[in-house]
This record gives structure tokens, C-alpha cells and sequence, in this order.
């Protein structure tokens, strides 16, 4: 992480994405943000928003313990893989960050299975957050 | 020679050197091998040179088990059942031959390097040489593709190489028609396999017709090569000496019944960019003179790690999706597709665009998948006499196919990796249609596979066969055809069982010497 010791990743990636925090903001008052606003990188990692929520619902009705965008994207920031480069805060740059966790959880066989569908962890959060997005 | 055994004077007998009952692709194999020699090979064929509805329904049968349509997957005429295969063509892997401790009863006699040098010849006889079955880096030259390389660990790529399919009888036929010493006599029903009293050999084979003739051929050596299910049959039919059946003295004949369950629709793979998946992964490739597939097959590695039974997976293009086309709106299954295509779209694709500048609505393609899966070997799994009998006045085959909780872990180990592969690539995303803690479908296809009812092993306590073919205790009887895998792995069985019967001509060559 670039931004310094103090600052937790996840935080940082709230930061930098959701643009409700400061850009520099890594106090204490903000290492563990609530946060019901979708990152705006997010929707660009899917192709169609409707169709990834309709997934993500269906991810959500077996997993209802997870029926909360701050628990969701904590665990997508948990597993984003290597240093995506988030001071720039370049959304492209966390959208091949995103794929890269993604088919590494293929790789590792780290899957859910929703409806059917093998699906990694993280793909199926992100889902799952749009259609919490979708649902208000 | 062409002789119709209906035609002949009733009483007749026949003698030959090597008698071969079944003039399937594993008989005629045989009987070519001895075309032109000093040494008089007699074919015995149920059937004509043309199907025919009432000797055909001497096949039909009773199924106590998964059920089987016993007439529909073997043809009773020259040529066999060669007459409607697939054409599949593939050698078993290495790993097939070998008796791992996580598959009760599995190991050959030999390894892959006995069959090695007949598989070349065998693939020549069905037409796919020159065959090269695993080397990604020659056909990603031959194709003047990328192929990728699958990158889990769990899977490999194999090639699948596709018989025009030769029709054993029609192509090899007019050479054993023309051959001075074959002679195939047709439309003869082989009733008993009438052994000495000792039953320690056999000394003639009782001829039936669908006319009401009985004739007999006696030869110094008799090859059983009727197919998986009727070999087991014929020998449990000639039980005049042995109550149980030849070659049954250890209960073995007709156990260990193995099929490779096709799942269709087990599962489907959606694909963005086909770009992603070079032809030769979900279409047929000609390459020189007959077509040529990747296959996804589990590594050997991973079968040894995750202690399962082998498979052979095979996709191609089922369908295409637009936005709002009208199979999404009327097809669940549809729908859900199209919906994973757009979801994942940015996963599966490059760029941000649509999948194809010149194409908006595109979303992409479905895969639908076969599988064929190894069976582990299973005594209950079985072929037996039925109460019913046939024109003929002979018990009718009856069989129970059974499955095991092994077959279906291992199917679904081998469907979640495919997922991992094409997800860990970037390709596609696959959906179960099989819940991973349900039975064994109702439905469950086979591919008219018919293995391991005469199983070979070196001990007459647990084979039907030695590593010769040669049925334990009777010493001039031997059983050709895919009834002897121990072991079915999960390549199609024709080039295997040629090249299995090739080399039980080299030892029946040496035995007449």
C-alpha cells in the first residue's frame, strides 16, 4: 500500500473509490468507515448491472449473513490480490487488480456455488453488492 | 469367403485352425491378421451382411439395474457394432493400466508401454494415423493457433482423433472375402462353446440358424469376440460341463460390468469471446484426412492427489445469445445464461465495448458439454442370464448396471475443475445442472461401451482372462474385445480393443507355430 502504515487497505480503498472520505484520509476516526454508497468503480466491473444484481440476489438468498455492503466490501478488499496501484486511485488499474483475484480464486478453486453457476468468491460478491445497490 | 450358414446342409461341420466367434471390429481385426497365411481362420457371424430386425432382436435383453436399451447400443451383423460407432479414437492413459490403491479391483497385468506398439497399427486400421493424441505443442503448430494452457494443475489437454468411422465389414469385408484361408460364415448363431469333460478346453462350437439348421466348427483355437455384453453371455450359455458357465468356475463371468456414463446436459460453459477458445477446444479440426478434438481431461497428478477415477470432457457450440433475443425471454436456462454472459462480461472480454464492435447484441455462446467418466470396477455391476428366452430357445442377457458414490464424486471433482480452468483463463463460467450432494440422475446415457464382463488378471481368482485373453483354466479359449479392460479409463474402447486383439494375433501366431 502506498499510503502509509496507518492507513488499513481496505480503508484506503474506500478511500480512494468511494470518494466519501478525504483522498489523504487515514485518521482513526476512519479505519473502519460505515459505508452504504457503492463504489463508483464498481459497476464497470460488470458488463450489465441488472444482470449481475439478479446473480447477486441469488447469492445473497444462500448467503444471508453477508446482506451487507460494508461486510461485502470488506471481503472484496480482503481479497483483492497484489498492489493495485490505488493512490492514483485508477479505476482501471483496480478493474485488473479485480480480475486478477478473481481468476486466482478460479485457480485456487475458491468457489460458491450459485444456482448452478461455479462462481469465485469474490465475482459473486461483487454481484451480490450491485444487487444490494439495486434492492436500496 | 462368404458362407451363409443358412444354405448349408443341415449337420454340417466346419474346421479351421482358429475359430472366431463375432465378426465385430475385435473379429475381423483378427482374422485379418491371419489373411494370407497358412493358418485357416473361421469367422462365426450372428448376423448378414444387412441389418436385419429379426436377428437384431436376438439382442434384445431385461435390465435389472440403470436402465440399458440392449438391442439399440450393439448391432448383431458383419461388421458389428462398428456399423453405427462414433468414431471416437483415443488410447488409455498410462495411469489406466496401473492398480491404484483408491479404486477397488482396478491394475492390468501389463502397463500402457505392452499395448504401446500395437496402438500405431490400431490407429492405421481405423483410419485416424497418423494419430498424435497429446502433444499440445504439435497441434498448436498443425492449427497455427494459441492454444492455452490450462493452468490449475488439475486438467491436460488430449486429442481426440475421429474414425471417417470405418465400417469394419464393409471396409475390411472384400479382404477377408478374397483371402483363400478365411472363410465368414454368416448368419450363424454360435448356441454353446462345447467344451471336453473336464472343461480344461473346447472342442467345438455349436451352430444355430434362424432357419432351424445346426451346424459345428471345431478349430484348434476359438476366440470369443462378440462385444462386451455378449461374450459374457455365450460362456455363461455353455454351461453343459460347468454349471456355471466356461470359465466361471470363480463367479466372475459377467461381474465388473463397466460403461462410461455420458451425462448429457450435466452441465453447460458460457463463453463471451471465442476468440478466447481456439477452434480445435469446441469444433472438429480436419487434419490430414479426418477431424481431430481437444479434449479436457483430469491430470494424472490430479487423479493421484484427489484419489478419483478418470474422465474425457468435450465441448462445442450449442447456441448463441443477443440482448433481449427471444430464447432469453422464453428459457430459463436461456435466460440464465444470457444473464451470466452479461454479468461477466468484463471477466470474459476485452475492453469495455461489446463483445463485437461490429455486433452490439452479441453476448456470446453456450458450450454443451459430454463427459465420458471412468466406472470404477464393481462385481455388482453385472451381466446375467434372464428367465426370458429367445427364438432360439436361449436365455436372454440380463443386465444391472450399477454406478457407485466414487463414479459421482470423481464427475463432479472433474466438473468443478473444468469450471476452474475456463474461470482461471478467463474464458467461460460454467453452471452444474447436477447438485453435489445428489444421486446419480435417474437418467443416466451410456456410450454403447461394453467393458470388463471377461476381465483380464493374472490370477484366475479375480480374472476371467489371463494377460494373453486366454480364459484361466481352458487352454485353447480366448475372449477378444473390451469384455477384458479390467479397467475402462475414459477414452472411447474401439482403438484399444484393436490394438489388444493385434496382439492377441501375435500370440495365437506363436501358439500355431
Amino acid at each position: 500500500m502506498r499510503s502509509g502504515p496507518a492507513c488499513s487497505r481496505r480503508t484506503f480503498l474506500l478511500t480512494v473509490l468511494v470518494g466519501a472520505l478525504a483522498p489523504t484520509g487515514c485518521s482513526d476516526k476512519d479505519a473502519s468507515p460505515p459505508t452504504d454508497t457503492v463504489p463508483p468503480w464498481l459497476p464497470g466491473a460488470v458488463g450489465d448491472v441488472d444482470a449481475a444484481a439478479r446473480i447477486g440476489r441469488a447469492y445473497l438468498q444462500a448467503n444471508r449473513g453477508e446482506r451487507n455492503l460494508d461486510t461485502l466490501l470488506a471481503a472484496i478488499d480482503a481479497a483483492l490480490v497484489g498492489d493495485p496501484g490505488l493512490g492514483g486511485g485508477d479505476t482501471q488499474r483496480l478493474l485488473t487488480a479485480l480480475q486478477h483475484t478473481v481468476r486466482a480464486e478460479y485457480l485456487r478453486g475458491e468457489s460458491v456455488n450459485v444456482q448452478g453457476w461455479v462462481l469465485s468468491v469474490t465475482e459473486a460478491r461483487v454481484y451480490a453488492v450491485l444487487a444490494l445497490a439495486a434492492d436500496g | 469367403m462368404y458362407t451363409d450358414a443358412r444354405t448349408l446342409n443341415d449337420g454340417t461341420t466346419v474346421q479351421a485352425d482358429v475359430a472366431v466367434v463375432g465378426g465385430g471390429p475385435a473379429g475381423i481385426t483378427l482374422a485379418r491378421a491371419f489373411a494370407g497365411s497358412g493358418v485357416e481362420v473361421c469367422v462365426i457371424e450372428a448376423g448378414g451382411l444387412q441389418p436385419d430386425p429379426e436377428v437384431q432382436a436376438l439382442y434384445q435383453g431385461e435390465n435389472a439395474g440403470i436402465d440399458y436399451p440392449l438391442a439399440a447400443m450393439r448391432m448383431r451383423m458383419f461388421g458389428g457394432s462398428s456399423n453405427h460407432w462414433g468414431g471416437y479414437c483415443r488410447p488409455l492413459d498410462p495411469i489406466d493400466f496401473e492398480a491404484r490403491d483408491w479404486v477397488p479391483h482396478s491394475g492390468w497385468p501389463f502397463g500402457i508401454e505392452e499395448l504401446a506398439p500395437y496402438y500405431g497399427p490400431a490407429s492405421d486400421i481405423v483410419e485416424v494415423a497418423p494419430a498424435e493424441y497429446q502433444d499440445m505443442a504439435y497441434w498448436a503448430r498443425t492449427t497455427g493457433d494459441t492454444l492455452p494452457q490450462l493452468a490449475t494443475g488439475r486438467m491436460w489437454m488430449r486429442f481426440v482423433h475421429f474414425s471417417p468411422p470405418t465400417r469394419f465389414g464393409e471396409k475390411y469385408g472384400p479382404e477377408l472375402e478374397r483371402a483363400g484361408n478365411i472363410r465368414v460364415l454368416l448368419n450363424a448363431n454360435v448356441v454353446n462353446i462345447q467344451a471336453t469333460a473336464e472343461g480344461r478346453a473346447v472342442n467345438g462350437l455349436d451352430i444355430r440358424t434362424l432357419n432351424g439348421l445346426s451346424h459345428r466348427v471345431t478349430a484348434r483355437y476359438y476366440v470369443i469376440a462378440c462385444g462386451g455384453l455378449e461374450n459374457a453371455r455365450i460362456l455363461l450359455l455353455s454351461n453343459d460341463v460347468v454349471p456355471a458357465g466356461l470359465g466361471n468356475q470363480n463367479d466372475l463371468v459377467g461381474r465388473f460390468f463397466m460403461e462410461h456414463p455420458h451425462l448429457g446436459g450435466f452441465g453447460e460453459i458460457v463463453v463471451a469471446d471465442l476468440q478466447r477458445l481456439p477452434p480445435i477446444y469446441r469444433d472438429r479440426i480436419l487434419v490430414h484426412g479426418h477431424d481431430v478434438k481437444a479434449a479436457f481431461n483430469p491430470s494424472e497428478a490430479f487423479l493421484r492427489e484427489q484419489r478419483l477415477l478418470n474422465a474425457t470432457f468435450m465441448g462445442g457450440v450449442a447456441g448463441e445469445y443477443r440482448k433481449g433475443d427471444k430464447a432469453s425471454a422464453e428459457s430459463e436456462r436461456a435466460a440464465a445464461h444470457a444473464d451470466m454472459l452479461m454479468a461477466a462480461q468484463r471477466f470474459l472480454a476485452d475492453g469495455a465495448g461489446p463483445v463485437k464492435a461490429d455486433d452490439p447484441d452479441y453476448l456470446g455462446v453456450w458450450l454443451g458439454m459430454g463427459c465420458a467418466c471412468e466406472q470404477a470396477p464393481n462385481p455388482d455391476s453385472r451381466v446375467t442370464l434372464s428367465g426370458e428366452r429367445d427364438v432360439l430357445g436361449l436365455p436372454r442377457i440380463k443386465l444391472d448396471w450399477r454406478l457407485t458414490e466414487q463414479d459421482r464424486r470423481s464427475l463432479l471433482q472433474h466438473m468443478h475443475s473444468l469450471a476452474y480452468e475456463f474461470g482461471t483463463l478467463g474464458i467461460g463460467r460454467l453452471v452444474l445442472n447436477v447438485a453435489d450432494d445428489s444421486p446419480w440422475p435417474e437418467v443416466v446415457a451410456g456410450g454403447a461401451h461394453h467393458m470388463g464382463t471377461t476381465r483380464m488378471h493374472d490370477d484366475p481368482r479375480q480374472g476371467v482372462v489371463d494377460r494373453n485373453s486366454k480364459v484361466h483354466g481352458v487352454d485353447n479359449l480366448y475372449v477378444a474385445g473390451s469384455s477384458v479392460f479390467p479397467t475402462s479409463g475414459a477414452a472411447n474402447p474401439t482403438l484399444t480393443l484393436v490394438a489388444l486383439t493385434l496382439r492377441l494375433a501375435d500370440h495365437l501366431k506363436g501358439q500355431l507355430q
